[in-house]
């Protein structure tokens, strides 16, 4: 167990590496000048030579992934060319939305998707089955922004019942911050449900055929209980495998969902930085939510063998 | 049976898709380009099925016209993404000594979520129909490389593998008559996916303003138009989403479909109890 | 305690209609060590499982016969009849110890769980008696165990921690379906010895169903042949080793290796595969496989008769004249 925790620490190490060096190709692949996208085509060539100093652009290219990783380490993701903040900083005021919007909607998600999973194997061989595939193909086959655009014309504008913009912080009131995210949270989750789902009820289905159940069942157990205790404990196991790609979709997604509703989070900060071409800040947002997902499937990896007493034991 | 009907279902649905997009010329009622600003933003009429849009254009005509690009591009992805990620999966799993270097590169590319990727690419290569192609690859390649990895690990410990190995073929041989044969099956699975991620994902670019040029008619670039007038005109909105959806749908269907007709076994496990 | 009256359970497939077990009868008294014997596909676990109403419905139906125990029809009986029934007046332990106990659950919690679904004891005292339970069954340092997750016991453990938390409401029968057949042949012994000192100790009827004539053969009172869904000879341990009268239970015996000084015994399989029990032909489902088969099997399906005293066999052949054949056949056989 402390064994495979190391290594699965260690692990971290090469990813980031790659991780790194896609980010700083992604700038690197720029065709042109970069100092010369971000200055505009009427700007002085000492301008743009200023800039290309300033970026360490005149330098051999290792030399600048050098110099650029050895600040990422300390924590410097660089200066914005658009507000000339730094990144770091522009990155910790806009995460807050962001990670309300993912927490939200985490919840929402497993608060639909454990109860279905169970309802539909406790209720086998009903309609029910068949309809919940088609619901969760459908999920995964609508884009986002149509959803999102169609519950604003539904919740926002037909029954406005919530507002279709902006967002207020927690700490101004848990009542304005949960009104404004909750719509946005419901169109991020829902996508996501029947992934989440699909895989509780196919390994609740799995385990519902072991002989262990069979055991419990003979020893007398209440069905209700042969069911939460048995069925589910030992189905969420393999559950927590697909965690990583939720939040993945989940990050993919407030990128969009944050542009539609107009909340000032990262995502939304990515999509701006893009059509400002301020270009540290996207190297610096993409960094960063690659990280994050990075350190997410790590602590799915570790909680898996935390919950499996046969990797935990070994 | 069921899942036979489906795959025919679906591959029905996408070929009509496909067929309308091809032969739009010969017979859609309107011009997608012509402009006629005392018709704009009316909703769906005999005329116009799907109403029209801010410029007087009629939507169904558009839409079916769009379905060209967004299809292309999803084809495009999938085979190109098909192609590489086969290329490099089947290569690290073939040969242990790269599979390390190789699988940590992916596990690189695979830290970020397909649409950040994306969309940072993009936004350096700039917003051309190949470079969202080039962009849309290198988002889902990885995961073809992981499947076919791990389909070539399984068929490598096969006994004639070790067979084919010992008179003396080449691995070349080998890879090409006795390995890449019996991965198909998920290989193909994996790429009616990635078709049909590529196709969501390249509507998001264009919704977010960075996908193909704003001029041309995709289903993305309609949807982003739409937006402003969303209280106004819904179903501007409403049908190119729903021509995503149901292109989408029909290839994620068939997807499962194949999978299940793969895999039989595996399947009949899921739906059926143990008999005692 | 236990009467079983013609009953016939069958299981509704895909393929067709599965008859598992097709008319059976007999009866269980306090106390007794009954032994079910017969391949695997002869219906004896499908017959086993009825007995506490434990098959998948569906696809198991119970279209005729009955089960009593202690007067109350079993297939009768409720959701919540059947829960009171199971583990705690019937108790039953299966094939796999290594995949009959939740591997993410501790040891002790399955045996609590096993206790608190009968008996309303607090937490502690339910505790003390898993332990004692453990104790009983011959796990040592249990204590400790309890906090022990199944993948760190050995089979033979896991066996008796099974057995353990079947004895845990003290039932009246015990059911053992194949306990010893995932099991090493010296730990199957140990396993035997302890089914057997249980059935000493605290008067538990057990039911021990096997396709492993050897394992009855140490334990049971009784011993009932099982073949394509009936059974085909019922006796004393005595009555179906050496007074056999069924030409599928003197093949059963004589596909049994038997180590004697000088080397094995020639061990003979039994030609032929069990009959599909979805169409049974017409005639003695045993007769494309025996032996002494003649034309009249072939029409005449035998019932279960009378021998002597309890020994009951269902063969065209009367005993005296099946006794001639076989050694007739042993003849040819040995030359």
């Amino acid at each position: 167990m402390l064994n495979y925790t190391i290594r699965r620490l260690l692990s971290v190490i090469p990813v980031m590496l790659v991780v790194s060096v896609i980010v700083f190709m992604i700038v690197h692949l720029t065709p042109g000048n970069p100092a010369f996208l971000i200055l505009g085509e009427d700007s002085s060539p000492e301008a743009i030579a200023d800039l290309e100093r300033e970026l360490g652009l005149d330098q051999a290219l290792y030399v600048q992934f050098f110099n650029w990783f050895s600040q990422v380490i300390t924590g410097d993701l660089g200066t914005s060319v658009y507000s000339s903040q730094s990144v770091t900083s522009l990155i910790a005021e806009n995460f807050g939305p962001t990670f309300s919007l993912m927490a939200l909607s985490t919840v929402i998600l497993l608060a639909i998707a454990i109860p279905v999973a169970i309802l539909i194997v406790a209720l086998r061989k009903t309609v029910l089955d068949p309809i919940f595939t088609s619901v969760s193909l459908f999920g995964v086959s609508v884009p986002e922004f149509w959803l999102a655009t169609l519950l604003v014309l539904g919740f926002g504008v037909a029954l406005p019942i919530f507002p279709v913009a902006g967002y207020v912080p927690f700490a101004e009131g848990a009542d304005a911050w949960l009104h404004h995210i909750l719509l946005p949270s419901f169109v991020l989750a829902i996508v996501e449900v029947g992934i989440i789902a699909r895989m509780l009820r196919d390994s609740m289905l799995d385990s519902v055929n072991q002989d262990y159940i069979k055991t419990a069942r003979a020893k007398g157990v209440k069905e209700r209980e042969v069911l939460m205790r048995h069925v589910f404990v030992n189905a969420l196991i393999p559950t927590t495998t697909v965690l990583g790609a939720t939040v993945a979709g989940l990050l993919g997604g407030t990128v969009i969902i944050e542009t539609l509703f107009t909340i000032p989070g990262i995502g939304q900060l990515l999509v701006d930085s893009i059509h400002r071409r301020d270009y540290p800040v996207v190297q610096g947002i993409v960094l960063f939510i690659a990280g994050i997902y990075v350190f997410v499937n790590l602590l799915v990896d570790l909680l898996y063998t935390f919950l499996d007493p046969r990797i935990r034991y070994d | 049976m069921f899942t036979k009907k489906t795959n025919l279902l679906a591959l029905a649905m996408l070929l009509i898709v496909a067929l309308a997009a091809i032969t739009a010329s010969s017979w859609l009622p309107f011009s997608p380009a012509a402009i006629s600003p005392e018709q704009r933003l009316t909703g769906p009429s005999g005329a116009h099925w799907f109403g029209t849009d801010d410029f007087g254009r009629d939507i169904f005509s558009r839409t079916i016209v769009a379905a060209r690009v967004s299809l292309s591009v999803g084809v495009i992805v999938a085979v190109l993404s098909t192609v590489i990620g086969t290329v490099i999966g089947l290569i690290s799993g073939y040969f242990r000594k790269v599979d390390f270097v190789l699988m940590r590169i992916i596990d690189g590319f695979l830290a970020f979520p397909a649409l950040i990727l994306a969309l940072a690419l993009v936004a350096a290569l700039g917003g051309s129909i190949t470079n969202i192609i080039i962009a849309l690859t290198l988002a889902f390649f990885p995961v073809m490389a992981r499947v076919v990895r791990s389909a070539t690990l399984q068929v490598k410990n096969q006994s004639y593998i070790e067979a084919a190995q010992t008179t003396g073929s080449s691995h070349a041989v080998i890879i090409a008559k006795y390995v890449l044969p019996n991965i198909l099956s998920p290989v193909i699975v994996q790429s009616t996916f990635i078709f049909a991620k590529a196709i969501l994902a390249e509507a998001a670019l264009s919704f977010l303003g960075v996908g193909v040029n704003p001029s041309t008619p995709t289903w993305g670039n309609m949807l982003q138009e739409a937006q402003i007038y969303v209280t106004i005109a819904p179903w501007y909105s409403i049908f190119p989403g729903l021509a995503i959806v149901i292109t989408v749908l029909a290839l994620n269907l068939l997807g499962d479909g194949l999978r299940d007709s793969f895999n039989p076994h595996q399947a009949k496990r899921k739906r059926k109890t143990k008999l005692a | 305690m236990l009467q079983v009256e013609n009953l016939h359970v069958h299981l509704d497939t895909p393929g067709g209609l599965v008859k598992a077990v097709d008319g059976v009868s007999f009866s269980i008294q306090k106390g007794e060590t009954i032994g079910i014997v017969g391949e695997s596909g002869s219906g004896k676990s499908v017959l086993a499982h009825s007995l506490m109403k434990l098959n998948p419905e569906p696809p198991a139906l119970y279209p005729q016969g009955t089960i009593h125990f202690e007067g109350q029809p079993v297939l009768e009986m409720g959701k919540t009849e059947l829960r009171k029934l199971r583990g705690n007046d019937i108790a039953m332990i299966f094939q796999d110890p290594m995949s009959s106990l939740n591997p993410v659950s501790r040891i002790g919690k399955q045996l609590i769980e096993a206790i608190q679904a009968h008996q309303k004891r607090p937490k502690q005292q339910a505790r003390e008696k898993a332990i004692e339970l453990l104790e009983d069954v011959g796990i040592a340092d249990a204590k400790a165990r309890m906090n022990s997750y199944p993948h760190q016991f050995s089979g033979g453990m896991r066996q008796r921690v099974l057995i353990a938390m079947a004895l845990a409401s003290n039932p009246k029968l015990l059911i053992a379906d194949e306990p010893t057949t995932a099991l090493d042949v010296t730990i199957q012994a140990q396993v035997l010895d302890l089914l057997k000192g249980i059935q000493e100790k605290y008067g538990t009827a057990i039911l021990v169903i096997t396709h492993d004539l050897g394992v009855v053969a140490h334990l049971a009172d009784r011993i009932l042949v099982m073949y394509a869904g009936k059974i085909v000879e019922s006796g004393s341990a005595e009555d179906i080793f050496y007074r056999t009268s069924m030409p599928y239970t003197w093949s059963l015996l004589r596909s049994v290796p038997v180590i004697r000084e000088g080397g094995p015994e020639r061990l003979i399989p039994i030609d032929g595969q069990p009959p599909s029990l979805i169409d049974r032909p017409a005639g003695c489902a045993f007769e494309p496989r025996c032996p002494f088969a003649r034309d009249a099997c072939r029409q005449v399906d035998p019932p279960l008769e009378h021998r002597e005293s309890n020994h009951s066999a269902a063969c065209i052949l009367s005993s005296n004249e099946f006794e001639e054949q076989k050694k007739q056949l042993e003849g040819v056989l040995t030359t």
